[in-house]
């Protein structure tokens, strides 16, 4: 499956591309919303979308609701990786159509386990 | 607020946790809060913080610290960690850590908002800041190791 990674930080997308290449998943990235959505327009086959909430540009909210207005885009799956402080917009976010979230910091295993919960894998699978 | 003592050991009991658990998380390193930090710092990590009583949040840390800090975050070897991915790692904590800090201050009625962090690369150590300011938290912590260590300021 191709997973998208949504982060202004580099560093995070990094980690997220380990964790991703770990469990046998093609790794796309973007760091924000706008450049986000030219990705998805260029590729239709992108099963899952990893979200910062904030990013400059598009930021994760803004970009989530572009996304559930689209007729092509609305069924990908998004999970929200935020910040503890942004914790109240995870049920902003989950009302807007997002199916899972994730509170930075975060390990690599943490995120294989959830990123796997929004796939339907089982982790002892992997 | 942020001058009544209470406070500030309220804010720093807070942080000293966080840091300890956020680096568990991102490197498995158990830091420990120590008295002095003799690393020669190199970079930091600003967040200026927006509230009627913390102004900034600043994370210091030497070329070596932040590099083991980063390849471990990375899951990559110490020697493949270039400039630009430690400029990263440093505002990320700083974004990490404030974010945490922030929610749980709320929890105590100490309310201020984040912005985004800014991260530099600097010939000296930045503790003059803390020269004019009356109040103020500065913590240094290391590995138990003393290999890897970090600062923090809070004005």
């Amino acid at each position: 499956m191709k997973i998208l990674a949504v982060d202004d930080s580099k560093v995070i997308r990094k980690i997220i591309r380990l964790a991703v290449c770990s469990i046998g998943h093609e790794f796309l990235e973007a760091e924000n919303g706008q450049e986000a959505l030219e990705v998805l327009q260029q590729d239709d086959e992108i099963g899952l979308i990893l979200l910062d909430w904030n990013m400059p540009v598009l930021d994760g909210y803004e970009l989530l609701m572009k996304l559930k207005q689209d007729e092509s885009l609305k069924q990908i799956p998004v999970m929200m990786v935020t910040t503890e402080s942004e914790r109240k917009n995870v049920v902003k976010a989950i009302k807007a159509g997002a199916i899972n979230y994730l509170t930075k910091p975060f390990s690599v295993q943490e995120l294989i386990i959830k990123i796997s919960e929004c796939v339907g894998e089982k982790v002892n699978d992997l | 607020m942020i001058y009544d003592e209470n406070n500030l050991n309220v804010i720093q009991a807070i942080l000293i946790r966080i840091i300890r658990e956020t680096f568990f998380v991102i490197s498995g390193i158990d830091f420990f809060q120590v008295e002095e930090n003799k690393d020669n710092i190199k970079y930091a990590g600003i967040m200026p913080l927006h509230g009627d009583s913390l102004d900034m949040f600043i994370i210091m840390m030497g070329e070596d610290s932040l590099k083991t800090l980063t390849a471990k975050m990375l899951g990559i070897n110490f020697v493949d960690v270039c400039q630009d991915d430690m400029i990263d790692a440093i505002s990320e904590f700083s974004n990490v850590i404030c974010g945490n800090l922030k929610a749980m201050l709320e929890k105590k009625k100490i309310a201020f908002k984040v912005t985004s962090p800014i991260a530099i690369k600097t010939s000296e150590n930045l503790d003059f800041i803390l020269k004019n300011k009356i109040k103020n938290i500065s913590l240094n912590f290391s590995d138990t190791a003393k290999e890897t260590k970090l600062k923090i300021i809070i004005i």
